[in-house]
């Protein structure tokens, strides 16, 4: 029963620079602490080279021109360690979160789904690297052993069986992850590697220090095992990222989006999954200037920084991230957040993946994803409320219906009974025209809209409708359908069209014309 | 005289000359006419082309065509020329001796024999994938579909998919009547549609009577007519549906006339060659020669019913009076697709209808029912109808 451990060597730095990958060729420092007395906890090796030193102030860090400080950021360290998790279960379904550094897999069962061991930790390094994370990893037929040798040696390492105390001879008993007495005890005895370890007689080992010392004696001798304390697979997909200097333009502020999207993507396509909506919520600066006013509608009364919402919808799962990238673009540029950002935390719900297939003898039909960024890019100019379909309300108030999402999932096929006749159609004034009527008798003879006198050839009507009586915005209007002449028109002009009298308003309206 | 039809029968290259050639493309060059008919032939061409030219009627999109035939005839003249100056004496030995040209050929004769062995060069080597490669690409008719209204669909052969259809007309001329009906069928046939709405004027409650399936319309209402143009651009671009409809009607006549010729020829550019139909309805006709069909609508007379009630009522009028609809007319202006079908025209010579191009059908606003009064009279007498109910 093989193991492998994936470990993720200068964790807190990884965090950061897997959003920030131009930072790995250059020299990096990660500070923390309270203001302003910031240590550095954490450092590349060009950092390391340029002299930077574990501890030391941001003041002293900052002498050295070329290195780049940047604030430990648990929320980064939390995505990351998900998305380590997310690369580990689409490899193996039984993993042990061992530490926020540390993951432990069963490999059982994989070799003929993957192949051989060496070929298993070659796509446990491959997706890791997708995900902007260089780990270590080991795989041996001992739990302990493989979780030791992750942390001690770079790059795939996998024990043969049997062999694993040759492998964990020269590794310093440090490693072990035993506490401190033990660990003066055993320096002072002067046991400093696991050879020498497991050379002790067990009997009195246990005698000195107990049961402890048993357990470090066996993993020493790379015959400790244990199963594993499996963690359950998570469908949660975030992304944070915290700017050093907030961000007021769409171009820098989209080359962030388009990193994270594309992290999420491939964290969501390693679990055979797909993105059905995303939540973005931009930490705004808090600006004084009176031109910075974010909406009052995405202010978050709980935060003390305003907090800006987008979220998208989309009508098929998808992990194109260069199409999500687009509809946030379209969606940011419409409605803009109005003041710098200075974190990002975005939320991706998932979905199964698509699987419906085209017809060979269905009509074509758009593209859902290419659908959806054309309906994007029209909403941006004439507003997202007025791009839909329309849907019809259940009332007999006229030109009642709401525009709800277009959607190429809803489109079914139809059978339309053949029309015999030809229906006429009808073209709405919206809002309706204010008219001038004048009547003989109960009958309109002239009317006038829109410096349009006119004359009435034929009249029907009136005919009363009215509803909604027990509401607050009751209608109640008589309808005429009319046969309009205007002669004052260059040509002159003659239609037929629908003329109603409010009777609450005591007023005339144009409805709208038949063509 | 046609000088496209005599241009095609006549080769575009001289083959002969060339001993590289393949022996389908000597074949299919060798011109069937004798020498002085070859000359008058190459002759009547630059003269044809001349003629036009002074007309000012220059043919849009066959000048390649001109260019190339002139091109030809000029290198055929010079080559019978030249084959002229070679004739000379035979020696003893059977061998034509070439004479001496007494005077030097002109450049341009020189440079077009140039290009023309340039083009026999380029043919033989396409002869085996690409036949007459200089020859100009046959347009194929579009496709048509049905608008719904059967006349109109027998006038103008239905709607052309990949082009522009134009329908132009006053107030309740029809217009909109034909757009419900032709997106009821499209919609019908499963396909997805997309209504332009200049100034935001679609009756859904209508479009759904008339059978318009209201999930598969995409409604797009704009504020203005640059909104309208955008949308119609990206939602051709972005492709995949059966019709794409730009209503103008509402927009004023001169808002629409400011639009540049360039961009309804854009529009017609970018939905060719594929299956949508692009459908605009406007006041006047706007597109010019960039719609593959205009049609212009009009008004004609309308249909007043009497429906007498069995009780007389003091608020409602007595008789009352239905607007049942009225007859439409709709006629021809342009049609690509019956153009270029012969047949058609032969067919509406033996109908023997004067004008083809005119088309009349009936338009229904309330369909006819029982009266919820128990009307005793549920068809109006045709004497009734045009009774002023006063």
């Amino acid at each position: 029963m093989p193991f492998a451990a994936i470990f993720v060597p200068n964790f807190t730095l990884q965090a950061i620079v897997r959003c920030e990958p131009e930072l790995h060729v250059q020299p990096i420092a990660v500070i923390e602490g309270p203001p302003p007395t910031y240590r550095i906890i954490a450092f590349n090796r060009l950092a390391e080279k340029l002299g930077v030193t574990r501890g030391m102030t941001k003041a002293n860090a900052e002498q050295f021109q070329e290195i780049r400080i940047r604030h430990r950021s648990e929320p980064q360290e939390e995505a990351a360690h998900r998305a380590l998790l997310d690369a580990a279960w689409s490899i193996s379904a039984l993993v042990e979160d061992a530490a926020p550094d540390t993951l432990l897999l069963d490999l059982s069962g994989l070799t003929r789904l993957f192949g051989t061991q060496e070929e298993i930790a070659r796509r446990t390094l491959a997706r890791s690297s997708e995900l902007g994370i260089d780990v270590h990893v080991a795989v041996s037929a001992n739990v302990e052993t493989a979780r030791i040798l992750a942390r001690a040696l770079s790059g795939p390492t996998v024990v043969p069986e049997g062999q694993e105390s040759r492998y964990l001879e020269t590794l310093p008993v440090g490693m072990l992850s035993l506490s401190q007495e033990l660990a003066d005890i055993l320096e002072r005895w002067g046991v400093t590697t696991c050879k020498s370890l497991a050379s002790l007689p067990v009997l009195s080992l246990s005698e000195r220090v107990g049961q402890e010392g048993v357990r470090l004696h066996a993993i020493a001798s790379g015959k400790g095992n244990r199963p594993l304390l499996l963690t359950e697979p998570a469908h949660h997909f975030e992304e944070w990222f915290e700017l050093e200097d907030p961000v007021d333009n769409l171009e820098p502020l989209s080359f962030l989006l388009g990193r994270l999207l594309q992290q999420l993507c491939t964290r969501i396509a390693a679990r055979v999954l797909a993105i059905r909506a995303v939540n973005v919520d931009f930490q705004l600066q808090r600006s004084f200037e009176s031109t910075a006013q974010p909406a009052r509608e995405f202010f978050n009364a709980k935060s003390s920084l305003p907090i800006y919402s987008c979220s998208l919808k989309l009508p098929i799962p998808t992990v194109d991230h260069a199409l999500l990238l687009k509809l946030l673009r379209l969606r940011l540029q419409s409605k803009p957040p109005g003041a710098p950002v200075r974190k990002i935390h975005m939320v991706a719900e998932p979905d199964r993946a698509r699987t419906t297939q085209g017809g060979l003898f269905l009509p074509a039909s758009p593209d859902p994803q290419r659908l959806e960024l054309t309906i994007a890019r029209v909403a941006a100019v004439v507003g997202e409320s007025n791009v839909g379909s329309p849907q019809l309300l259940d009332t007999h108030r006229p030109d009642s219906y709401q525009m709800r999402k277009f959607s190429i999932a809803s489109v079914t096929a139809s059978i339309q009974e053949q029309q015999a006749e030809t229906r006429s159609g009808f073209r709405v004034f919206r809002p309706p025209l204010l008219a001038r009527v004048q009547l003989l008798g109960k009958c309109p003879t002239r009317v006038s809209f829109q410096g349009m006198p006119g004359k009435v050839v034929h009249a029907s009507g009136p005919w009363r409708t009215s509803g909604d009586w027990w509401e607050d915005n009751s209608w109640q209007e008589d309808v005429w359908d009319l046969e309009i002449h205007f002669p004052s028109e260059s040509p002159p002009l003659q239609g037929f069209y629908r003329v109603s009298y409010d009777v609450r308003g005591e007023r005339w309206y144009v409805r709208g014309v038949y063509d | 005289m046609d000088y496209c039809e005599s241009a095609r029968s006549f080769p575009l290259s001289s083959a002969s000359d060339n001993p590289n050639a393949s022996p389908a493309l000597l074949e299919s060059s060798k011109c069937p006419c004798s020498e002085s008919e070859s000359i008058q032939h190459s002759r009547s061409i630059l003269e044809g082309e001349r003629k036009l030219k002074r007309a000012g009627n220059g043919v849009v999109g066959n000048h390649k065509v001109w260019a190339n035939l002139r091109a030809l005839a000029t290198a055929i003249l010079t080559d019978l020329e030249f084959d002229k100056h070679k004739e000379g004496r035979q020696n003893v030995y059977g061998e034509h001796k070439a004479k001496s040209i007494r005077s030097p050929l002109p450049r341009q004769t020189v440079m077009h024999s140039k290009s023309a062995a340039l083009r026999l060069q380029v043919e033989s080597a396409l002869a085996g994938r690409i036949v007459s490669p200089f020859r100009p690409l046959q347009i194929e008719p579009p496709c048509t579909v049905p608008s719904g209204i059967p006349a109109l669909d027998e006038a103008t052969g239905g709607l052309p998919r990949g082009c522009l259809t134009e329908i132009y007309g006053p107030p309740s001329s029809g217009k909109t009547s034909l757009l419900q009906s032709a997106l009821a069928t499209r919609t019908a046939n499963s396909e997805v549609c997309a209504l332009v709405d200049a100034q935001d004027s679609f009756d859904p409650w209508r479009a759904q009577s008339a059978g318009v399936s209201l999930r598969q319309l995409l409604w797009i209402r704009c504020k203005n007519l640059d909104h309208a143009l955008r949308s119609a651009d990206l939602l051709l671009h972005g492709g995949g549906f059966g019709m794409v409809a730009m209503d103008l009607s509402d927009t004023p006549a001169r808002l629409v006339r400011q639009i540049p010729l360039n961009a309804w020829f854009r529009l017609r550019r970018t939905v060719e060659n594929t299956s949508t139909i692009l459908l605009v309805l406007a006041r006047e006709s706007n597109a010019k020669t960039c719609a593959s069909l205009v049609l212009r609508m009009e008004k004609e007379a309308a249909a007043w019913s009497l429906r007498e009630r069995a009780t007389p009522s003091h608020r409602l009028h007595t008789p009352a009076c239905l607007f049942d609809g009225w007859t439409t007319a709709a006629e021809v202006i342009r049609s690509d697709a019956r153009r270029k079908n012969l047949h058609f025209f032969h067919q509406s010579a033996t109908q023997g209808n004067a004008r083809t191009d005119l088309v009349r059908f009936e338009l229904r606003s309330n369909p006819l029912r029982g009266d919820s009064l128990n009307d005793t009279r549920s068809l109006p007498l045709r004497r009734e109808r045009t009774k002023d109910p006063g």
